[in-house]
């Protein structure tokens, strides 16, 4: 057993939840994702129950890991918060020291959770978290080491949730006063429209959590235009992206560095105005 | 930032004689606090002194203090409803002087205006669900140590004063929260007493069955021998059909992104999202259904509703 004053949170199963856990598992094809589906299904419930208890709304029958076909073909197990995102769920057996990300769960995700697995099977610890935005497309595992603690999941959430309340209206406003006929702005339009807006806040959270101030613009210009590590995979439309991707190819470098100067600007503002709903008490 | 912080202490300063009266009631003690009259009184809230630092974060933790939040937590625990209430509101006085806890001075700032109402909540949720706070952090109460059970305590205590502030929150803003004590399915709210003595992970299945009903739906996706996945498409992009997503996000392994369909296919990314989620998911499922797979009632009524 681990130390209680270690990061973790315990939940412990129910009877209604092991029998749905083996309802799942009994279509499976092999006795290998028969076991598969069982913990996912138990990992995808004990994070229900964490994350209803902070408050959250969950719409299990959302996830592909609540659809009968869908869990047969892939192995998921994802939790979606309606209007935030999905939480990916990774159960990790005893002994092991990474959760492993298969492809199918790298697309869309907002967070990845450790569920931790020990005999008897009667309850789960939830080990840690990470937001996707902080992982690589290709990342395949993260170890342990890495994660951050659970409890701090609630912070992410609530900077996504109040995060996407502020700048939803903002971001449409903002798209729909760019110009279609001015490379410049169609470029800058482009780049903001093929990303959810939870992606961009999550993108200007790890920003706004990694830089001082007057980094803000840069970083966060950057952070829009899809540039440098933990591009996010948090869905929308920005896989493997690149400014140049976006611009014609007798684009010149004034146009690239004008579209940089307005993202910078773009994010700079956004950026504090997330600043005043997320400063800390503490200061 | 030292100018805040120091700001902060003519801050706390200012508020101290209201703490301290806050605590004492909690414990049930009077004090004085006026001028030069604090310092000694104070003392009497517990028999250690409690310095003025208390009230910072990761200050050290006063022994006297973990036990008297160990004790009225395991008074609360033994406790029915209506006591319970007394002893939860003594236990929440004493959140000023904890380390780390959220307290209105220190939850984020765009929190603080709803932290008086939430407080409220905190203190019902506390009352009706006081088990929990043990099972959470696996934590043997009466064995643990005080002041294990206060940095726990702390823990649960910034875990629910924080959703409580959000949810308020939401309230004015008229987002949509969730309503604890309704939960949306009652086959997972949580009660102690139903833990599963050992729940086998590996089930008794029939493999053979399994694997022939499992080889025939994948077939059924292979060949669509009725044409039922091509012809359920998008009519402005007939070649973004059911069939061709099943191919490429079902069949293919690793699946591709909808970003890759949508280079592949050259179709906006709403059209392809739209068809998967109203048309193709549900279709997976009646498919399944007719071939013999036991089909939730709900994931068959949204394909009765298209």
């Amino acid at each position: 057993m681990r130390n209680a004053t270690e990061n973790c949170i315990t939940i412990r199963f129910q009877e209604s939840d092991r029998k749905c856990a083996e309802k799942f598992a009994t279509d499976q094809p092999t006795a290998e994702q028969n076991q598969q589906v069982y913990r996912n299904t138990l990992a995808v419930l004990a994070v229900n129950t964490f994350v209803q208890e902070l408050r959250y709304e969950t719409d299990l029958d959302a996830g592909d890991s609540w659809h009968p076909v869908i869990r047969m073909f892939h192995n998921v197990a994802d939790l979606v918060l309606p209007g935030i995102g999905k939480i990916e769920c990774c159960p990790v057996k005893g002994g092991e020291e990474a959760i492993f990300l298969p492809s199918e769960v790298r697309e869309n995700r907002i967070a990845y959770v450790a569920v931790g697995f020990a005999e008897p099977f009667d309850k789960v610890k939830l080990l840690g978290f990470m937001p996707a935005v902080e992982i690589g497309d290709e990342t395949e595992e993260i170890s342990l080491s890495e994660l951050k603690p659970i409890e701090e999941l609630l912070d992410y959430l609530y900077r996504i949730e109040s995060g996407i309340s502020e700048l939803q209206p903002e971001i449409e406003e903002l798209i729909s006063s760019l110009d279609e006929d001015d490379p410049v702005e169609k470029a800058v339009r482009e780049i903001l429209a093929r990303q959810s807006i939870a992606e961009i806040v999550a993108k200007f959270n790890r920003v706004y959590r990694s830089h001082e101030a007057s980094y803000w613009g840069y970083e966060g210009g950057k952070a829009l235009a899809g540039v440098g590590s933990g591009g996010g995979s948090l869905g929308g439309d920005n896989r493997g992206s690149s400014m140049n991707k976006s611009l014609s190819m007798d684009t010149t470098s004034n146009i690239e560095d004008d579209v940089a100067a307005d993202l910078n600007q773009i994010a700079k503002d956004l950026l504090k105005k997330l600043a005043e709903i997320w400063g800390d008490g503490d200061g | 930032m030292s100018g805040t912080r120091e700001g902060g202490n003519r801050e706390t300063e200012k508020k101290f004689p209201a703490i301290v009266h806050k605590a004492a009631n909690a414990c049930d003690i009077n004090v004085s606090t006026r001028k030069n009259a604090t310092m000694t009184r104070q003392s009497d809230i517990f028999s250690g002194i409690i310095q003025v630092s208390r009230c910072y974060p990761n200050a050290p933790v006063n022994n006297e203090l973990d036990f008297k939040v160990k004790s009225l937590i395991l008074q609360a625990l033994a406790e029915p409803e209506d006591p319970r209430r007394k002893t939860i509101q003594s236990l929440l006085a004493l959140t000023d002087y904890l380390p780390k806890s959220k307290t209105k001075e220190r939850i984020d700032l765009g929190l603080q205006p709803y932290y008086d109402e939430a407080v409220k909540h905190t203190e019902k949720y506390m009352i009706e669900h006081l088990e929990k706070f043990p099972e959470r952090y696996d934590l043997d109460i009466n064995n643990a140590s005080a002041s294990e059970v206060t940095q726990c305590f702390v823990r649960w205590y910034n875990l629910n004063i924080k959703p409580d502030c959000i949810d308020v929150r939401r309230r004015y803003k008229k987002i949509k929260f969730v309503d604890l004590d309704a939960p949306a399915s009652q086959e997972n709210a949580t009660s102690k007493g139903e833990t599963i003595a050992d729940p086998k992970p590996l089930l008794p299945i029939d493999e053979v069955e399994q694997k022939e009903r499992f080889r025939q739906l994948k077939a059924y996706f292979e060949t669509d021998p009725e044409q039922r996945l091509r012809n359920c498409a998008t009519r402005k992009y007939p070649s973004c059909n059911c069939w061709e997503l099943i191919k490429r996000r079902i069949l293919t392994s690793p699946p591709q992104t909808f970003q890759e369909i949508k280079k592949d296919l050259g179709i906006p990314l709403d059209n392809i999202t739209r068809l998967w989620y109203n048309k193709c998911v549900p279709l997976l499922a009646k498919i399944a259904e007719e071939i013999g797979y036991e089909i939730d009632a709900k994931k068959l009524q949204q394909i009765e509703e298209e």
